[in-house]
């Protein structure tokens, strides 16, 4: 019965539309990015940047060092904006449109019906991060061959790796990405298990985050910085130095755990005393 | 025999409003409950409680004997509900609501949704997406998904709101076929007195969240009170019976003549004796009040009584006639 309660859940989200709203405009951003790259000072920028450090620009503006690239905007921004859409409407949609009063009138215990959607929504957190990682790949190989792999975040991350070696950190960090999604997702959907409007939750979850990276860009707040998710968010990118910090990705993930456990458990215990009521 | 619901003095409030209040109530097996109130009477919330949907501050809900807030699966098991506005899945068929609604109670062969589609008139629409559905073809899916568990009991929560005069005809000779051929309970709240009055074997009245009627209806329409007589010569007629006690007092109106018959004497025992003592018995009736009257009268504010206090089996109330 669960894995038919979440077949359920999974059609109910995959036949609506707005669902696919986040894959379409990932795809859209990237060409986006991959035109401006392509045709502006950014790659020349880029190339200067590799010379300057000695390497050899033309070995390493790649496909992989491209997609890596267009991931980081994607993945502060837009990732979480998709990801709280479809985490807010996961419940309070239902309970907006009505649909929640028919499934309570069942025989289904409200923490079942909670964690089968939120399986859900965090298979399709998954899916998003998975399909945006290969387009963002698939896209930049057309126009760029497969090199070497260049990964240069101000502050965060400077790495130069051969393609087998990229391909396998670009796979590994998509482990780390999906967490970051499925936990925004969660944010969202611990708004949405109390009686408010969907887009209200959505905006609750993103307000969290843009909080979050306030605080974070404040000198104050940098011996707090293990406090605030973004930090922990960044540790996709640890995984592109070298050696990788394995001890460090542990800890941001772990906390990430505990972020969608206790989103999950307040969610619960605010949907388990909510009336539902016309 | 266990009862399909049983409330035990249940009470709920939302914050100081208080909507439902002390309120009991025994819905029988096999019965057609008509559950009765103005907006905000309390019928939704004590729906809503029975579903296991809204928590009651205090009391006990029972469905087939199952505490409904402890014992919610159990409960739930083999019922179904219609809410007033039926809510779907607008962009999936109907057919993937209707398995996605019957699953949360147990999965459904592909022939029982044959039949089920069939039985509410929808086969062939099936595989279009609900969006399309009109009013009354909504109002068949909500039927559907709610037959498809097999149910003992229907819950029906203002279900004819929105439906026009054929679609409520349609819903009472459905209701009325399913409490026939297949022997469901049906609980049903709603404002339409008009179809209460023809489907409903029991009711309850709600006012202000206190019950203020429980019992058959049967015995209602039938309410005690004046019975009309018309017996030649009326004056001895009525002489005799009260010499005899059968009557209490009689009387004539614009209507003609009335007696009260004396406590436990019964219409039958006063025809026998105006036929057995050689009077011409011309008409002898108990009087029938509509459900609508029944029910303005217990809305009536009364003077004499609190009737917020006041939990009457049956009405004593005169009939209007």
């Amino acid at each position: 019965m669960f894995w038919l309660h979440l077949r359920n859940e999974l059609w109910k989200l995959f036949g609506k539309k707005r669902t696919y709203i986040g894959f379409g405009m990932f795809l859209l951003a990237q060409n986006a990015m991959l035109l401006a790259f392509r045709f502006t000072r950014w790659q020349q920028d880029l190339e200067r940047l590799l010379e300057g450090n000695g390497y050899l620009a033309r070995e390493f503006i790649s496909a992989l060092t491209v997609a890596v690239i267009m991931l980081i905007p994607q993945i502060l921004l837009l990732m979480p904006l998709y990801t709280t859409l479809v985490g807010g409407d996961l419940v309070a949609k239902e309970a907006e449109d009505g649909t929640l009063r028919m499934i309570l009138s069942r025989p289904i215990s409200r923490l079942r019906l909670l964690t089968v959607k939120w399986l859900a929504g965090a298979l399709f957190a998954l899916s998003l991060v998975l399909v945006l990682g290969a387009t963002a790949v698939l896209c930049a190989r057309l126009w760029f061959p497969w090199k070497g792999m260049f990964v240069f975040a101000p502050g965060q991350a400077f790495a130069v790796l051969s393609s087998e070696a990229g391909l396998q950190r670009y796979l590994l960090a998509h482990v780390f990405l999906g967490m970051n999604a499925v936990t925004m997702l969660s944010l969202a959907f611990l708004f949405s298990c109390f009686n408010m409007k969907p887009a209200a939750a959505t905006i609750l979850a993103l307000s969290y985050l843009f909080v979050n990276l306030v605080l974070e860009s404040i000198p104050f707040f940098d011996r707090y910085e293990v406090w605030l998710l973004p930090h922990h968010f960044r540790c996709w990118l640890r995984v592109f130095d070298s050696p990788i910090p394995w001890w460090e990705i542990l800890q941001s993930q772990l906390v990430l755990l505990g972020a969608n456990a206790t989103a999950f458990i307040l969610g619960a215990v605010g949907f388990q005393v909510r009336d539902f009521k016309t | 025999m266990t009862a399909a619901i049983e409330l035990h003095h249940v009470t709920k409030r939302f914050g100081r409003r208080t909507a439902v209040e002390d309120l009991t109530l025994t819905v029988p097996i096999g019965e057609v409950f008509g559950l009765l109130g103005h907006n905000g009477a309390g019928k939704s919330t004590a729906i809503g409680m029975m579903l296991g949907q809204v928590w009651p501050t205090a009391g006990q809900v029972r469905i087939h004997g199952w505490d409904v807030a402890t014992q919610r699966t159990r409960a739930l098991a083999r019922v179904g509900a219609i809410f007033e506005t039926p809510a779907f899945y607008e962009y999936l068929s109907g057919l993937r609501n209707l398995e996605i609604f019957s699953s949360y109670t147990a999965p459904v062969s592909q022939r029982r949704l044959a039949e089920v589609l069939d039985w509410v008139g929808l086969t062939g629409r099936e595989h279009s997406a609900v969006r399309t559905y009109s009013h009354g073809m909504r109002a068949r899916l909500a039927l559907a998904q709610a037959l498809l568990p097999h149910p003992d009991l229907l819950i029906l929560d203002e279900p004819g709101e929105g439906l026009d005069p054929e679609g409520v005809h349609e819903l009472r000779q459905m209701l009325q076929r399913l409490h026939r051929e297949l022997g469901l309970t049906l609980l049903i709240s709603s404002h339409q007195l008009g179809e209460m009055e023809q489907l409903c074997t029991r009711i309850a009245v709600l006012r202000q969240g206190r019950k203020v009627f429980e019992g058959p209806w049967d015995r209602v329409q039938w309410a005690e009170g004046p019975i009309r007589l018309e017996a030649r010569p009326f004056e001895r007629a009525v002489a005799g019976l009260q010499a005899v006690g059968l009557v209490l007092e009689a009387g004539r109106d614009a209507e003609g003549g009335w007696v009260r018959p004396a406590p436990g004497i019964t219409p039958d025992q006063l025809a026998r004796w105006i036929v057995e003592a050689g009077f011409d018995l011309l008409e002898l009736r108990r009087p029938r009040q509509t459900l609508e009257q029944f029910y303005l009268s217990l809305m009536r504010p009364d003077p004499q009584s609190d009737s917020r206090s006041d939990s009457r089996e049956v009405t004593r109330r005169p009939a209007a006639t």
